[in-house]
């Protein structure tokens, strides 16, 4: 009896270890995918599940302004795919080391539809002439249907990579698409019930939200957790009376002493999250429909 | 035997000048055929492999003849340019990816070759020591470089002005060097490599500077008001890129319309190659797309028709060595007249004297041969320069 105890645990054991290396195996023929935020993470291990592994570095603060170092450029020179969010989001590619051919830009296809923003002042300096550093603004998933451009590109990109799961990535991208489909029906919902009213975003942000959905908004430079300084009360105020606006958008949570304040003027608080970096908890899709859902009842409540 | 053997050394022992002369005049005449053959030969199969191993290459329509040596050999002929816009053209049509190369620059006399790092997988490069590029404004350097200007990891490179007349137009870039290739016995080990974008910023089209908005001096800002601020000539430049100054480095314009020498280009299989070649012949890419083993073998063809007379040339001076040798062996009988006639005198049959000359002609020849073998071994090393030097 003890014998045949000890056969048992030394199979199983046995069989753990092969595991392991299986699991180890299929890891190494699994390709990667580098993504640059956690929209297009979400989007790639939705689409790609079990047959990729996506690579979303762990980052702290906004992955639009993230530095990365030596280390994390050549994790990003050895994947097989890149994906870029593009409109300028990524600008710290600009200043490392990437092979062309392995990035892939999610929101090229939609490239004249991109915002154009100025950044900073029109300046001169030597034989140049005046110029000024345009950009472009950037947050393209909060419009759900340029979301649902970029998931295509993703779609496409990874059945490039591993054309011999096409069945199951067709149905992944189906899924995904009609999750978006629906934010994106809803969104314009809340878009319509909002009608002609401003709102203020906290920050800039939200131009492709705006754009999309016809959404009539302001916005300002505040962060969640920072006091704004008496200018910008005083400027804040003043297109609240001027615009008759009721409601501001936030990314985050702001400060006791702001929503107190806000509270005093009559404006109600409704938390977008932009979602660019990965949330503590939920998914791309639940923090979405969060976010359409609390504009939807701040808007439905009496101002 | 061994007597005959015995005596035939010590006389060449005896007569060493004479014999030192003869050693190595008959040693360049067996070698100079020989190993002008290896070198042409070496040199001939080194083009075709690298040309070989070079599937496509894209760029502008004009000599492809410049194009492949620029793309190949980084020899900085005068070709005419394709923008950025091409690359993602090309590895957009899904047949294959496409690896940039920009080679206008140099730094103490070796190119600066600007790609990205599909270029050191294509080629099989490894490293023997340091990383790879990260950042724009490092450089990885080939064996050679590392070799002949005694530098490695960590220390510096700077890019020379692309004329000194014009000290205006390209600012030299200090570039920090961040990985030594291991010899890869190709033109890889003569260049200094660096990201396609540290090549523009040398080209003045990136560039960084202290922050205009917040620097009150009226040296430098000569204007400022609520939309403009100008600044005057003294706005320091920087010559150098780290991480304290990285955040200032921009580019102007649209990337799209940015510089390459040219593509190469790898396809998928052979069908991938044959349809994307007949979309350049169909006048829908504009650019010119070249087969480089085919360039280099006609680019060998002419300049190997020279082997034909080199051929001729060696077969008359291999003969005029034989008549050479029969000369010096019949004056050198002639010479030792009196000797033989002593040998003969002390009862040395005539076979033991063949015997004795015979030797001498063995051991000259033998140590000829040596020599000329040892020459012909160290002709290995000096195909890259022939190539550099004589070919292309």
């Amino acid at each position: 009896m003890t014998k045949l105890f000890l056969i048992l645990i030394f199979l199983s054991l046995f069989s753990c270890g092969s595991k392991k290396e299986n699991t180890e195996e299929s890891d190494a023929k699994r390709p990667v995918i580098a993504v640059v935020n956690y929209p297009l993470y979400y989007f790639a291990t939705t689409i790609g599940g079990v047959m990729v592994m996506v690579d979303f570095p762990a980052i702290d603060g906004d992955p639009a302004y993230w530095k990365p170092n030596a280390k994390q450029v050549n994790d990003f020179q050895h994947a097989d795919l890149i994906l870029a969010n593009g409109a300028g989001y990524e600008k710290w590619m600009e200043k490392v080391s990437l092979p062309a051919s392995k990035i892939v830009n999610t929101s090229m296809g939609f490239k004249d539809q991109w915002i154009e923003v100025n950044e900073g002042l029109a300046h001169s300096h030597g034989a140049e002439g005046k110029h000024v550093h345009k950009g472009t603004a950037f947050t393209t998933w909060l419009d759900f249907n340029m979301a649902i451009q970029q998931a295509a590109s993703v779609y496409k990109a990874i059945s490039n990579l591993i054309p011999d799961h096409s069945e199951e990535l067709d149905k992944n991208f189906e899924m995904l698409q009609k999750d978006l489909r629906d934010l994106d029906k809803k969104m314009k919902e809340v878009a319509k019930i909002a009608g002609d009213q401003y709102l203020i975003a906290s920050h800039p942000v939200y131009q492709y939200l705006e754009r999309g959905y016809g959404l009539k908004l302001n916005s300002v430079h505040w962060e969640p957790n920072e006091l704004p300084t008496d200018d910008m009360w005083k400027n804040l105020e003043k297109t609240i009376a001027d615009h008759r606006v009721g409601i501001m958008i936030w990314e985050g949570e702001p400060m006791d002493e702001i929503r107190t304040k806000l509270e005093k003027l009559n404006v109600l608080i409704s938390v977008f999250h932009p979602c660019g970096n990965k949330p503590e908890s939920g998914n791309f899709i639940d923090i979405m429909k969060a976010n359409v859902e609390r504009l939807a009842k701040t808007i439905d409540l009496p101002k | 035997m061994r007597q005959s053997f015995f005596l035939a050394y010590k006389y060449i022992t005896f007569h060493k000048i004479r014999s030192m002369v003869l050693i190595f005049s008959i040693g360049i005449i067996v070698y100079l055929p020989n190993g002008l053959k290896k070198l042409i030969n070496e040199s001939e199969a080194q083009m075709v492999e690298r040309a070989k191993s070079t599937p496509l290459i894209i760029g502008a329509k004009g000599s492809s003849t410049d194009l492949v040596i620029n793309t190949l050999y980084f020899q900085q002929e005068k070709t005419e340019n394709i923008t950025m816009k091409i690359l993602e053209e090309v590895n957009a049509s899904g047949f294959g990816y496409a690896i940039p190369v920009l080679s206008m620059f140099s730094a103490r006399g070796f190119p600066i070759v600007g790609t990205d790092p599909d270029y050191f997988n294509f080629r099989e490069l490894s490293l023997v020591s340091g990383r790879w590029m990260s950042f724009v404004g490092e450089c990885v350097i080939g064996s050679a470089v590392a070799g002949k200007l005694n530098i490695g990891v960590g220390d510096s490179l700077v890019s020379s002005p692309e004329n000194f007349f014009d000290l205006a137009g390209v600012y030299p870039l200090k570039m920090n060097v961040v990985g030594v290739l291991d010899p890869a016995d190709s033109p890889d080990d003569h260049a200094i490599f660096v990201d396609i974008k540290t090549n523009w910023v040398i080209m003045g089209l990136g560039h960084g500077h202290e922050d205009l908005t917040n620097n009150y001096d009226p040296t430098v800002v000569l204007q400022r008001d609520s939309n403009v601020v100008k600044a005057g000539a003294k706005l320091y430049i920087y010559n150098t890129i780290n991480l304290e100054n990285m955040d200032s480095f921009h580019f102007h314009g649209d990337m799209d319309s940015y510089p390459l020498s040219s593509l190469i280009f790898v396809p998928k299989d052979h069908k991938s190659a044959t349809i994307f070649r007949g979309r350049f012949e169909s006048g829908e890419f504009t650019q010119q797309i070249i087969v480089p083993a085919d360039v280099v073998n006609n680019l060998l063809q002419s300049i190997f028709r020279i082997k034909q007379i080199f051929n001729t040339v060696f077969i008359l001076v291999g003969f005029a060595t034989i008549l050479i040798l029969a000369l010096i062996v019949t004056l050198s009988i002639r010479l030792r007249k009196d000797e033989i006639y002593t040998m003969f005198t002390i009862g040395s049959s005539r076979l033991k004297v063949a015997e004795i000359i015979g030797f001498e002609l063995f051991i000259l020849i033998g140590c000829s041969v040596i020599f000329a073998g040892v020459l012909y071994l160290l002709t290995g090393f000096f195909v890259e320069d022939f190539i550099r030097n004589f070919i292309i």
